[in-house]
């Protein structure tokens, strides 16, 4: 157990910067959670903590001991990796088995701690058989096991479950924040699905071209996205972003949309805009409430789409076409047991949104 | 329907052995001629009956034979090892390491197989003689070794890429060294294209016969089978007998061999045809 510290590490792949000058501070017993899309350099910041990649730049500490020189033998972490997860010619108990090894135990207790590890994630019955005889998930299984037979300092998880089927994907979430729970080991978990990271994360942080974008609590990370990157990414359906002209009549700040459609912005929201011309508007799906009649506040759209999921309905708006003739869209969420239909003409409430700068795509926090 | 599938099945089957057949002809003669006195070989039109006789295999007890084919077994055998052990290494190296130049030096190793050996023969029975290493076992295995070891390269990289890096990165976490990682991890899954290589290996130094020919003296102490058998001359020409009692032993090895290792030589011989 410890806690983890990068301090403005970065890395470079020939020419390519996948890391620059990142800072990310990982508290002791956090299940910290690394999100962005392919590329982002989640699985590289994975490899540099582990030791497998050499830093161009920065320090590495856990519990403020340096590891940026320690070779990967030295640091004590396990690595869960997203495929060739276990040795093809060696049975589960010997992949298992496998990290202890090196530590000259004695035989028995290597014994011990396979079979403890393995009642614990019900996998006794697996021990002698060959990764090739195991399914997906307990494969997956037994590789968890393998991290944590070896009671490391961290864990690191390199999308250890995206290659599994959506329902065992949804069981191993639950099994894997449990367990971390139970060991109290640190863990950095990579992922590119938002709803694992929300799903599983103490804190997550989001990156984008080896950069941090924002870190924070799922809820935060949702509520207050840093910037138009992290509300695009964030939810499902993620913010409607569309960017808007504010003008102010009447005591009222209006956001004008696209052509004459202008709709009236939280005051408190806007005021902080307001020094601005233009600015982007993000909104998410449930903020937008649907109206069969005309109200105050609204605007007239045109239902364009609905996806009936149930629990919940999604229904894609249609503002018009904007300036390059493309149609506007919105994404809303409603309560299922309200009625909508193609092509119907809707009004639309807003109740709360955010406003990012126009040309930095940072939140607009103050005036 | 039948009746056609089952034309076509004894036709393919028929065609098979057929073709089995006319490869076996040679090995045959080979072990007919060795079991048949010299009057039977020599006659004008080939006897399938004859009288059996051993007296060739007993000459060839006789002679030098048998040592002779122990050069070839110790030299054959601590050549391929020689050649697959560095091959390995260095296909390992190849292809997990940035090495400046990879790209040259693969060609490099591999263009010490265009030239036909024979076309070096007469400046390395210079060298040789100059380094003393004529008629020597160790002359011999590091001739074959270096011959050999440009094609292990090649083939062993080929069967090493094929091995995924997580496997030793997580040796590597795990608190193995690199060098624990390859023994413990990248040889056990490399074991069918070590296998491979070993039998390719193995039969280019078994037949070798050039350089066995030139860089021995007749009678030395590092002559290998095959220009043994072909020196076999008695007094009246060749004793076909005798080369053919010697051809047939110089062939069990080697099929023993790969016959052991078959099922990787399978895999070997079609490696790049199938992906897995």
């Amino acid at each position: 157990m410890a806690s983890v510290r990068l301090e403005s590490i970065t890395k470079c792949f020939d020419d390519k910067v996948a890391l620059s000058q990142l800072d990310l501070e990982i508290e002791d017993q956090e299940f910290f959670v690394l999100l962005g899309h392919t590329g982002a350099g989640k699985t590289t910041t994975l490899r540099c903590i582990a030791g497998l990649e050499k830093l161009d730049q920065g320090d590495i500490y856990f519990d403020n001991q340096p590891m940026t020189e320690l070779d990967p033998a030295s640091r004590d972490v396990a690595f869960v990796f997203q495929s060739h997860i276990l040795y093809p010619h060696l049975t589960a108990f010997e992949n298992m088995a496998f990290p202890l090894w090196p530590r000259k135990l004695p035989e028995i207790e290597v014994k011990r701690r396979v079979q403890d590890v393995a009642e614990m994630l019900h996998i006794e019955h697996l021990l002698w058989r060959k990764p090739a005889q195991l399914s997906g998930g307990e494969t997956q299984r037994v590789g968890l096991g393998r991290a944590m037979v070896r009671r490391p300092r961290v864990f690191l998880m390199d999308e250890p479950i995206s290659n599994l089927d959506a329902k065992l994907r949804a069981e191993m979430r639950t099994e894997i924040k449990w367990r971390q729970k139970q060991l109290g080991i640190t863990t950095l978990y990579v992922t590119h699905d938002q709803i694992e990271a929300m799903s599983m994360a103490d804190r997550v942080a989001i990156l984008d071209q080896g950069k941090i974008m924002q870190i924070g609590t799922p809820i935060e990370v949702y509520n207050q996205p840093a910037n138009i990157f992290v509300a695009g990414f964030i939810g499902n359906p993620s913010m409607n972003l569309m960017t808007c002209r504010l003008s102010e009549s009447n005591g009222e700040i209006y956001g004008q949309l696209i052509g004459h459609l202008q709709v009236a912005l939280p005051e408190t929201i806007a005021r902080k805009g307001i020094a601005r011309e233009e600015v982007w508007l993000g909104i998410h799906p449930e903020n937008l409430v649907i109206h069969p009649q005309e109200e105050d506040n609204t605007i007239v759209v045109e239902v364009h789409n609905y996806e009936a999921l149930g629990a919940e309905t999604i229904v894609d708006v249609n503002l018009g076409l904007d300036e390059t003739d493309q149609r506007v869209t919105m994404k809303c969420r409603i309560p299922p047991d309200q009625q909508v239909r193609v092509g119907q003409t809707v009004w639309l409430e807003l109740q709360a949104c955010s406003i990012f700068d126009r040309d930095t795509g940072q939140a607009i926090k103050s005036v | 329907m039948p009746t056609r599938r089952n034309f076509s099945y004894y036709l393919s089957r028929f065609s098979i052995l057929l073709v089995v057949l006319i490869y076996l002809i040679p090995i045959y003669w080979i072990i007919v001629t060795s079991l048949k006195y010299g009057s039977d070989i020599s006659a004008p039109f080939p006897k399938f009956f004859f009288k059996i006789t051993f007296e060739n295999y007993q000459k060839l007890f006789a002679s030098k034979y048998f040592s002779q084919l122990l050069n070839s077994i110790i030299i054959g055998f601590t050549s391929t090892i020689l050649a697959v052990g560095i091959g390995t290494l260095s296909a390992y190296a190849f292809s997990r390491f940035k090495i400046a130049g990879e790209d040259d030096l693969l060609f490099f190793i591999l263009s010490t197989r265009m030239l036909p050996p024979i076309v070096v023969v007469i400046p390395i029975y210079l060298m040789y003689t100059v380094l003393k290493l004529r008629d020597t076992h160790f002359g011999l295995i590091l001739l074959y070794t270096t011959f050999n070891l440009s094609f292990a390269v090649w083939l062993m990289k080929g069967f090493i890429d094929e091995i995924p890096k997580e496997y030793e990165d997580a040796a590597l976490v795990d608190g193995y060294t690199r060098f624990q990682a390859f023994i413990k991890v990248v040889l056990p899954q490399a074991s069918t294209g070590i296998a491979a290589t070993a039998v390719f290996c193995l039969i280019t130094a078994w037949n070798e016969f050039a350089f066995a020919l030139v860089l021995t003296e007749v009678g030395g102490k590092a002559v290998t089978a095959p220009p043994s058998i072909v020196s076999a001359t008695g007094k009246t020409g060749y004793d076909w007998g005798k080369v053919a009692a010697g051809t047939f032993i110089f062939l069990v090895p080697v099929a023993i061999f790969t016959f052991l290792v078959r099922k990787h030589l399978l895999r070997g011989v079609t490696f790049g045809a199938i992906k897995k």
